[in-house]
This record gives C-alpha cells, structure tokens and sequence, in this order.
C-alpha cells in the first residue's frame, strides 16, 4: 500500500529517526573510543612521540589559524581532481556499458591494468616527469579515480536488469534513447555509491602526493612537521583530514538521499 | 462475434527450429481488430515464442509473421508504438514514479510534453491509480505496480497488446480486480489483444477465442467462448476437464 496512511509513514520516519540516532551514537563511540586510545598513547609513550588529544586540538586550531591558505589550496585540487576524475570515469564507464562488445571489450583490460598500479608508482613518476606541481598532483588522483569510477559505474550497467531492457524495448526506442531512460539512471546510482569510497581514496593519495609532489597543501605541511619531528601538528592535520573526509562523506549522502529517494532500504532483522 | 475491419495480427503456416528442435509446428493463426484471443498451453508449449515472434525479437525458420500489415522481424522501427506489452512481472522502471513509468512509451514516440503528461494523467486514472501517481514503484502494492505496468502499455494506444500472463503473480482477488479493468479498458478502446496464460478461467474470461497450444506450438483445439459456459459456472467444469485431458493426451503422445 502507499504510504498514504498516516500510521505508516509515522511509523517509517520514527524509523528514520531511531536510525539517525544509532548513527549518531555509533560516530560519537568511535570518536570517544579513538580519544580513549590517544590518551592511553599519550601516557604510555614520551610526549614528543604521542601528544595529548587536547595538544593535538590546539595545534590542530593553531595549524589551521597559520595555515588556512594550505587547507584551502588540498581542497581546491581535491574538487578539481574530484570532479574531473567523476566526470570522466562516469562518462568512460557509461560509454563502455553502452557499447559493451566494442569500446567496453577494449577498454576494460587497459582500465584493470591502471588499477592495478600501485599509487606509489604513480606519484614517483608523476614526480619525476611532470615539472607543474599542480598538474602533477591532479594526474596522480585523476589516473587513480579514472579506473575506479569507471569499472564501477560499467559494471553497474552490466548488472541491469534484463526484464526493465525488454520492457522498454517494446516500445522500439533507439539507442539513445535506452541509454537516456535506462543507461544513465543505473549509471548515476553506481556512480553516488563508489563516491564514498573514492573520494575517500583520492584525498588520502592526494595527501600523499603533495607531501611528495608540492610545496603547498597540508600533505606539503605534514612532510615539513615530519622533518621538524612535530608529531603533534602531524597528528592535528590527520585530525583536520578525517574531519574533511567526514564532511565530504555527509555531503554524498545528502545528494545520494536526495537522488536516491526511490530506494527502498531493506533491513536484516 | 464481433465484425472484423481488418487482420491484425497474421501468422501463416509459420515453423520455428532452435538447433533441430521443433519449438513452432505449422502454426497458422489471425486475430481481427478488436478481438481478444487467449493462448493456453503448458509450459514449454512454446506460447514465449509466440509472443516473441509477433515482437519481433525472434524471426520464423519458415512460413510469415505479419502485425499490423508489417514483419515484426524485419521492419522493426514500423510498428514503433503499435505494440503493448505486458508481463508477469511488472517491469517497472525503479527510479521512476508511477506516472513516470507511464510516460516512457510516449517518450520513446516523441510526444510533445504536454501531450505525455496529459496522456499519462488519463491512463493512470483510468487504473484508479491516480492518488499515487507520484510514488515509486517500491511503494506501490503488487497488484498497483501490475495496474501501472497495464497503463504504459495502454497509454500508447497501441494496434495490438499482448499479455504475457499478466496476472498470475497476483492474489486472486486483485487478479479478478485487474482482469475486469483490462476487459474494461479494451471494450472502451476495441483494443487487439493475445493475451498468453496457464489460467484455463482466465483465458475464457477474457478472450473471445481460445486457442489451445500442443508442444510444440501447434493449434490442439480453438474455442469461440460465446459457444461456452461462463467460467465459475457448473458447466464450465466440463470444459475445463476436457482441456486439461487435451492438454495431458498431447502431453503422453
């Protein structure tokens, strides 16, 4: 039935809402269990080798005080090698799904191969080949998440139900238009799940990157505090980045609630 | 009977072999416009490829399949929008509202927008679907998802609908529900239909002739259902046992 009776819906958003709260708690636990195991680090161990939470906090505010202009310049190459590597991957995988014994037969043993490269790999060569520190860094993110979004969004048209291919084929559509009505929709919804992961991903390699391929970003910043031996501001940045990585994942599950509206979440009881 | 205007579907002396197994025998078959004709048969009595030939998915070893006065094999792209389908599962688009799902054949055809959307609008009224136009089909019930799926394929205005036992994932009572809206809706538009079940009642209660499939496809016995009792009746007990011996004789021979 719809969920045009009141009861029901009332009953599926105290559901939503007992949900929210569990993730809520589950996030606030781990926080306090990863303070709990700092604290314990911090007793056990020298201070210059593992700093309190509380010097950890307020080297945190200090680094992003001093060093905002750092924070910014990773994020803004995190959008930039976000959005180019979605857009291609997306475009590629699509492509690739739609003409599956031709372009997708071709592409994908090229694309296994990129991922089987080990990002280390990637960041040498790109270090010693590419002067531009910028187009450096991009590639090695870009040639990372390239691969992913594509296989994975490729792999989601394959996994299109044969029956929804046929129902619409009965109404005789041309190419185009199974990949305007079927095609993209699946794509999109691969597309918002490998999201998370990749992003997630592509801002650790870039990190890394920058700490071997730039003078600027907070990875640049993490290799300077490691040849000053600061652990504090090494582990006040990991904190800044865990933080960022957790704002870019809430933005993705905003979108994916609001793309994604017509999933119905299923649970095991 | 009703006056035929012209043959809808023709299929002549037509023969399908899949790797030396005869899966079509001779099979000659017309269906009038407006006519309803059921196809009953046991699984494997090759009712799919029937269907699957009239769609054009699948093209004969020999003899002629025509719809709408064209080869469904061959001229693909002529009977774009002439044929409605519906199945045993809905096959509803998931991202799709209800309306949505209903609009997709009229998308396909190019209708200008405010043709699909008013189009669409009357079809899912016309399935008493319309205060749930806008959900998703994983809010729908089985048997709303069923009545959507008959609204797309009727929103085309099709020559011909097929029914690919469309009814016999659902409960009995929405079944019984669902039958008298597709009968309602094909008398108000004399709409061709084949309807393809296992459900001997069904098959006479919505059809003018009933055709009874041997395996491999070959025509056992035809029923023109005015010259049968109605089904649920007493006397219709009769009829029904003689087609299942039909059915079982053929099956033995």
């Amino acid at each position: 039935m719809p969920l045009q009776n009141t009861t029901e819906a009332d009953f599926e958003a105290a559901k939503a809402r007992q949900l929210r709260r569990r993730t809520i708690l589950g996030y606030g636990g781990a926080i306090a269990i990863f303070i709990a195991l700092i604290e314990i680090g911090h007793a056990s161990l020298p201070p210059y080798l593992f700093p309190s939470a509380w010097e950890i906090a307020v080297n945190g505010f200090k680094a992003l005080r001093v060093n905002y202009d750092d924070l910014l310049i990773t994020l803004a190459r995190l959008a930039v090698a976000l959005l180019s590597a979605t857009l291609l991957g997306w475009f590629l995988g699509l492509v690739m799904g739609a003409f599956r014994r031709s372009i997708g037969l071709v592409a994908l043993p090229g694309l296994t191969i990129m991922q089987a490269i080990p990002a280390l790999s990637l960041v040498l060569v790109a270090s010693l080949w590419i002067s531009n520190p910028e187009i450096r860094v991009w590639l090695i993110c870009f040639a990372l998440g390239v691969p992913l979004y594509a296989i994975s969004v490729y792999e989601g048209i394959r996994d299109l139900d044969g029956d929804l291919i046929e129902a619409v084929d009965q109404f005789r559509p041309t190419k185009w238009q199974v990949i305007y009505i079927l095609l993209i929709p699946q794509s999109f919804v691969h597309l918002l799940i490998s999201l998370r992961s990749v992003s997630s991903l592509i801002l650790r390699i870039l990190v890394f990157a920058e700490l071997i391929g730039a003078s600027t970003g907070v990875g640049a910043k993490m290799g300077e505090a490691q040849t000053n031996f600061d652990i504090a501001t090494i582990f006040s940045w990991t904190a800044i980045m865990v933080i960022l990585n957790f704002g870019l994942l809430w933005i993705i599950d905003l979108v994916e609630a609001r793309l994604l509206s017509w999933r119905r979440e299923v649970a095991i009881r | 009977m009703r006056t035929r205007q012209r043959i809808v579907v023709d299929v002549d002396k037509v023969n399908v072999k899949f790797k030396g197994v005869v899966a079509v025998e001779n099979l000659s078959l017309q269906i009038g416009k407006g006519e309803r004709v059921a196809i009953l048969g046991r699984t494997g009595a090759g009712k799919s490829t029937l269907l699957n030939l009239l769609v054009g998915n699948l093209a004969p070893t020999s003899g002629r399949v025509r719809v709408a006065d064209a080869d469904p094999h061959k001229e693909h792209k002529a009977l774009q929008g002439r044929i409605g389908m519906a199945f045993q599962a809905p096959r509803l688009i998931p991202w799709r509202t209800a309306l949505g799902n209903v609009k997709v054949g009229l998308e396909i055809l190019k209708k200008p927008k405010a043709e699909q959307e008013q189009t669409a609008s009357k079809w899912i009224n016309q399935v008493h679907l319309g205060h749930a136009a806008e959900l998703y089909p994983s809010q729908l019930s089985g048997g709303m998802r069923q009545r959507v799926s008959l609204a797309r394929a009727f929103a085309i205005e099709p020559d011909l609908i097929l029914l690919d036992e469309a009814f016999s994932a659902l409960d009995e009572v929405t079944a019984a529900d669902l039958r008298a809206e597709f009968l309602a809706l094909c008398e108000e538009i004399e709409m061709t239909s084949l309807i393809v079940t296992h459900n001997i009642e069904e098959a006479f209660l919505l059809a003018d002739r009933v055709i009874l499939l041997g395996r491999p496809a070959k025509i056992l016995k035809e029923f023109q259902t005015d010259e049968v009792p109605t089904p649920g009746t007493p006397d219709f007990i009769a009829v029904r046992d003689a087609i299942h011996k039909m059915i079982l004789d053929n099956a033995s021979a």
